[in-house]
């Protein structure tokens, strides 16, 4: 059987037996990139710099809210802001000793550990990443994915860090009359209706105010994420984030995608990043 | 009778020849029937990681795997070893004294100062175990000529009624170029042929398997154990340190491997972050940390640069 040729296969296997290829220059990295994202990443010139992590552990105390009144807990937003902060905080500096001038696929996550104390993991984990032909200036954050920020960096914008806002609110339980008297009518719960709103805003505007003094444009991929950890149903914590960006370019780059039907009777996954969340799924 | 005769010295001879830092019977016969070509080759790949795989000039020669099975001992505590400088096993230790000013030990047993200590002897049971598993398949992948081994699939889990035992069993598909050059250590990737096909159009080659582990026991100091019973919210700093530095152990192991093997990066990295109480208020916290090696050999980039599509279904 005759082998095809191939340049790539063959130069491939030259460097591994030990002659010549185009070594990286630096340190050895690591990454938590998908080989699609390596790749895309260095399209648009970014390399890898290193796994990078940080994290706080926090004990979350208990906050006394008046059992029927709707009202901001602000000792704990200020908790779990501040807890998050310290976490990316120490991730941007491990970023910064090993020579990143951003950090992609950020991934920020809150771990309770359900040990006899109220304690909570905060966690901040990403690649850094690097260009060699840029000068850095800070570090910045995203939670978007490397073929995201392909996409991103080629329509001529680039993302300025993450913006995020917390908001923990306490729902007022209803009294017992009110309770009683809806028992057997259809009817909007109006306290619970205007305390999610609020709360909502709340991060919401905390998280713009953040991209604004960043001096974004905007924010993309922005979620809310609604929990409550560890207390109960009526203390719920809503989580506004996103990535601010700017346009960098004149003007807005037209990619002018290829519109393609796949006639498989499945969709096939174009790529191994975790499927987007269902579009509507919040907010 | 003789059957089970010939079952127990087949056994013994397969101890014998794992003792010797070789592969069992069952294996060796299996890759010397796959060597002659006169059985099919087997694999576990997909129709479509089949594909890619000759599309980056490669073929599938058979399906190898390395297992062991280790029993990890159990290291002796630092609590036990108050006052000495560094762990059982060489590790990272960073003490939290009394922030109550009682720094004798026996002044009472709410004063005590905490500990975080690295369980190095662990770490290095777990490394030993993957390197049995390891260098077995690589024997595997040689006695097949194959240049390299893709799609692995680790295997750690600890048996069952076996106490502190680890397998650790690796399964993937070896592959070969026609006329390829020989190389010393077959490369081995945890990233399936789809994957490894991009991986080397995009000018990156597999070289190995990396690992990290980093495992760290906290066992609290007064000073913490105060804080965890107070109303306030807080930061802990002696937790925080000591999962941050399991965290940063792992990562510096994973990329020493990384340079130990001359690579000059890993990407596709797995982290798996497992908490265990050890009784009291002490836990021991293990990152582990799972990736492929990669060399780049080619800096220009793709042929072609990829194309935005935008699917109508």
């Amino acid at each position: 059987m005759s082998v095809m040729p191939h340049p790539r296969a063959d130069a491939a296997l030259a460097c591994l037996a030990g002659r010549g290829g185009d070594r990286h220059q630096g340190r050895g990295f690591s990454s938590d990139l998908s080989v699609d994202e390596a790749v895309l990443l260095k399209e648009i010139g970014y390399e890898p710099r290193g796994l990078v992590v940080g994290s706080a552990v926090y004990h979350i105390g208990i906050q006394y809210a008046n059992w029927n009144t709707n009202q901001e807990m602000s000792d704990l937003t200020h908790a779990m802001y501040q807890a998050r902060q310290e976490a990316l905080t120490s991730m941007e500096r491990h970023a910064e000793q090993v020579g990143g001038q951003g950090v992609v696929g950020l991934k920020l996550e809150v771990q309770v550990h359900s040990g006899g104390h109220p304690l909570a993991e905060f966690v901040a984990m990403g690649t850094a990443v690097a260009n060699p032909q840029q000068k850095a200036r800070g570090i910045w954050v995203s939670d978007l994915s490397g073929q995201d920020l392909y996409l991103l960096i080629r329509a001529g914008y680039q993302p300025i860090g993450l913006a995020f806002g917390a908001c923990v609110y306490h729902v007022a339980h209803q009294g017992l009359g009110q309770w009683v008297g809806q028992q057997n009518q259809n009817v909007e719960l109006g306290n619970f209706t205007s305390a999610l709103y609020e709360a909502r805003e709340l991060a919401m505007t905390r998280m713009q105010d953040e991209a604004r003094r960043a001096r974004a444009q905007g924010i993309v991929a922005m979620r809310i994420e609604q929990k409550s950890h560890m207390w109960g149903s009526h203390v719920i914590e809503f989580l506004a984030i996103g990535t601010s960006v700017r346009l960098v370019a004149d003007q807005h780059q037209r990619i002018s995608p290829e519109l393609t039907v796949t006639l498989d009777d499945e969709v096939a996954p174009v790529t191994d990043a975790p499927a987007a969340p269902a579009a509507g799924a919040e907010g | 009778m003789s059957d089970q005769v010939e079952a127990e010295q087949r056994q013994q001879a397969s101890i014998e020849a794992l003792e010797r830092g070789g592969l069992p019977l069952a294996a060796q016969e299996r890759i010397e029937e796959l060597r002659k070509g006169t059985t099919a080759w087997t694999s576990d790949l997909t129709v479509s990681e089949m594909a890619a795989i000759q599309h980056a000039g490669f073929e599938p020669v058979g399906m190898v795997m390395g297992s062991s099975v280790c029993r990890i001992a159990a290291q002796w505590g630092y609590t036990t070893v108050y006052g000495v400088g560094g762990s059982a096993g060489g590790g990272r230790v960073r003490s939290y004294p009394c922030p109550h000013g009682f720094y004798g030990y026996g002044v009472g047993s709410e004063h005590r100062p905490g500990y975080n200590w690295e369980h190095s002897y662990y770490e290095a049971g777990i490394t030993e175990t993957r390197n049995l598993a390891l260098r077995r398949i690589l024997e595997e992948a040689r006695g097949l000529n194959a240049h390299g081994v893709v799609g692995v699939r680790i295997i750690r889990r600890h048996l069952e009624g076996v106490g502190n035992s680890l397998e650790f069993t690796c399964i993937g598909t070896a592959v070969r170029r026609r006329g390829g050059p020989q190389l010393r250590a077959p490369f081995m990737s945890h990233l399936d042929g789809v994957s490894f096909s991009k991986l080397l159009h995009g000018g990156y080659v597999p070289v190995a398997l990396v690992m990290g582990i980093g495992a760290m026991e906290i066992d609290p100091g007064c000073g913490t154990e105060w804080q965890l019973r107070s109303w306030s919210n807080s930061r802990i700093q002696q937790i925080s340190d000591g999962i941050e530095e399991a965290r940063m152990l792992g990562i510096n192991h994973l990329e020493s491997e990384v340079a130990a093997v001359d690579a000059d990066g890993a990407v596709g990295v797995e982290t798996d972050l497992a908490t265990y109480e050890l009784g009291g208020e002490s836990m021991l916290v293990e990152l582990f940390l799972l990736g492929t090696a990669v060399r780049r050999y080619a800096k220009e980039p793709l042929d072609e640069p990829p194309m935005p599509i935008m699917r109508l279904r």
